[in-house]
């Protein structure tokens, strides 16, 4: 039975075979911009279609079929048309417009569609922008809201990328065994990047960005769909999930920063928490750990803590000496730097510190404000409050600012 | 596809002394690329360094002739390939086992068209290449008007100097180019050309000349306007 046409359904609809659709339109045509065109075209007429017959039943298929319809007329119109297009086209009349021919299954065509939003010869920021556009089916409104910039640049990001992705010949493809590794990792660095990019708004950018992270966690839900038996992937998914849970409880109601200690754990969500336990057991069941695996069992480890003092210490420190070893960063160092003067005291956390060794780091309000604390602790309180001092004016949000500052009055000084 | 490698490194001394071991080490690592590479290569030559380079500079009408380029990188091209490759991930397959990915820098730049006939060669002629610099307008790409004017003046060039052109290509705009360094055996890819801004390679020509006279007379008649640079390459002949 044909479904009535609501606008809400309609656009719960379009928003969830968007991706599925435009991943299969695209290896019929080998074109990513011409798969776009052609799915809207197709929603376009749904939207004629469905609100008088109703939604059909495999609203999909429908909009597969006439996708691949407006995308045959849209090719034989072409005067010109490039080899490849010749083929698709070719291949198109053969079999026509409506063969929803299994022999490609609609996974494969989103694992494709999504290593080739990743693939590494594509920036960083093309790499993100194309993953929401073609696989979330995020409009190119909605992505330049969530990165506060404006809608023509977005517009002009999406289009460079995919005349990029043709004329520089990325293929639509899931790389083979022996490349797998290395191109899941531009994968999850870019699912990784769409949810801390949501994670790090805060205040009156909050709503608006937090989209990011229900995009980022979409995401890694559908690699951990589509791709099984990858621990990493179960590892971002975990990590995503147990990050989202702490997520309210980490700025006030007015958009004040909270650390992980003095969080109200009561306001954590729960279920997110245990379902993220569950996918990292999961992984860890495959017996192959890597980073984000790591990140994710330091995040459950803080998520299973009934208080920021009845931690388990010894077990985060180990974590984190597990991910420095996997992946060594100074952030890592930082971070380990923490817990380890949790069992040794701030002296052995202030030596640590001042042993990393990284330029970069060094010059970080992160760094300045760990020393900062450790200073406090011993009773340092003039360098404590130079730390802070120089942590206040290198933090990069207002939010981090704010919460410098008021750490710094509390330190009982005048403004410095 | 075609793909136009572009091979960026630092200019040796040593290594540019035919009679050096240097040298020497230098051919083989590359044999031992055209063996691997094997039918995937469609061409491809060794460039004389840059200190023998001649730049034409085109102000306005005025045609300026220096020698040596007019870049102040210290990585400059060395020597070009082309290959033949499904997609990008296959010419990459192919470009990381070149020695300049680990040494330097490869540009990988896919081509619009690329022909290499040189059957008419004149006797006793140097061959060089001809690079094309300039500025990349947005108005100016494969399927604009302007591009087609282009080709349409190229043309002409093409059939006026038949006797002395062994070959070129246009490439496509430099934002479809990547840049692959190889590094701890893994690859690293950046967007776009390797050089600077404003000084992208739009095309190349492979030519012949007699004498100095005869190539610098050659590439004025290049149809380019201002603010391009044709940068003439000497190549360096295995054979003798």
């Amino acid at each position: 039975m044909a479904e009535v046409a609501t606008s809400e359904r309609l656009e719960a609809t379009f928003r969830e075979e968007w991706g599925r659709c435009i991943a299969t339109v695209a290896r019929s045509v080998g074109d990513l911009g011409l798969a776009e065109d052609a799915v809207q075209e197709a929603i376009a007429s749904a939207l004629r279609h469905w609100p008088r017959s109703g939604i059909p039943e495999r609203p999909g298929a429908w909009l597969t079929t006439t996708a691949r319809r407006h995308a045959i007329d849209r090719l034989r119109r072409e005067t010109r048309r490039t080899d490849k297009e010749e083929a698709a086209l070719r291949e198109l009349e053969r079999v026509g417009p409506s063969s929803h021919t299994n022999v490609y299954p609609v996974a494969d065509d989103q694992l494709r569609m999504i290593f080739t939003c990743c693939h590494p010869a594509l920036s960083a920021v093309a790499q993100v922008t194309l993953t929401l556009r073609l696989v979330c089916g995020l409009s190119t409104t909605q992505i330049a809201r969530a990165f506060l910039e404006p809608e023509p640049t977005t517009a002009q990001r999406v289009s460079r990328a995919k005349r990029r992705v043709r004329d520089a010949g990325i293929p639509l493809r899931i790389p083979d065994r022996q490349h797998l590794p290395e191109r899941l990792a531009a994968v999850l660095a870019c699912v990784h990047l769409v949810y801390r990019e949501g994670y790090a708004a805060t205040g009156s950018e909050n709503l608006i960005r937090a989209s990011l992270c229900e995009e980022g966690r979409r995401l890694s839900g559908l690699l951990a769909e589509l791709l099984p038996n990858e621990p990493e992937i179960l590892g971002l998914h975990a990590l995503l999930l147990l990050q989202e849970a702490r997520r309210p409880a980490r700025t006030t109601a007015d958009g004040d920063l909270v650390l992980l200690e003095d969080q109200d754990r009561g306001a954590w969500d729960r279920s997110l928490i245990d379902e993220g336990i569950a996918v990292l057991d999961r992984a860890a069941s495959r017996q192959r750990p890597g980073p984000y695996q790591l990140q994710a069992a330091l995040a459950a480890e803080h998520a299973r803590a009934p208080s920021w003092e009845a931690t388990d210490w010894p077990t985060i420190v180990a974590l984190y000496e597990a991910l420095q070893r996997h992946a060594p960063s100074p952030v890592v160092e930082l971070n380990q730097a923490i817990a380890v003067a949790q069992l040794e005291g701030p002296a052995v956390g202030l030596q640590r510190v001042d042993a990393i060794d990284d330029a970069k780091l060094v010059r970080s309000h992160l760094f300045a404000a760990t020393r900062a604390e450790f200073l406090r602790q011993l009773g340092r309180e003039d360098q404590a409050r130079e730390a802070l001092r120089s942590a206040r004016d290198l933090a990069p949000t207002e939010a981090e600012r704010r919460f410098l500052t008021t750490k710094l009055e509390g330190l009982g000084t005048a403004e410095g | 596809m075609r793909y136009l490698a572009l091979l960026y490194g630092q200019e040796s001394e040593e290594e540019a002394d035919p009679t050096s071991q240097a040298f020497a080490d230098e051919m083989s690592r590359y044999q031992r690329f055209e063996e691997f590479a094997g039918e995937a290569i469609v061409g491809g030559e060794a460039l004389e360094p840059t200190s023998r380079a001649i730049s034409l500079r085109f102000v306005g009408d005025d045609r300026v002739v220096t020698d040596g380029v007019l870049s102040e990188a210290t990585e400059v091209i060395g020597g070009l390939f082309v290959l033949e490759a499904e997609d990008l991930d296959g010419a990459i397959e192919i470009a990381r086992h070149l020695p300049a990915a680990e040494d330097g820098a490869v540009e990988l730049r896919p081509l619009v068209d690329w022909y290499q006939n040189e059957a008419h060669r004149p006797d006793g002629s140097t061959r060089y290449l001809a690079l094309l610099r300039g500025t990349e307008p947005e108005t100016m790409r494969p399927g604009t008007a302007a591009w087609e004017a282009a080709v349409e003046e190229h043309a002409r060039f093409e059939k006026e100097e038949a006797d002395a052109i062994l070959g070129g290509g246009a490439l496509h705009p430099s934002d479809t180019g990547t840049v692959l360094r190889m590094r701890g055996g893994q690859p690293l890819l950046t967007e776009g050309s390797f050089a600077e801004v404003g000084e992208v390679i739009g095309g190349l020509y492979l030519l012949a000349a007699g004498d100095q006279q005869e190539i610098v007379r050659l590439a004025k008649g290049i149809p380019m306007g201002p603010p391009g640079i044709i940068e003439l390459r000497p190549i360096v002949e295995m054979d003798g």
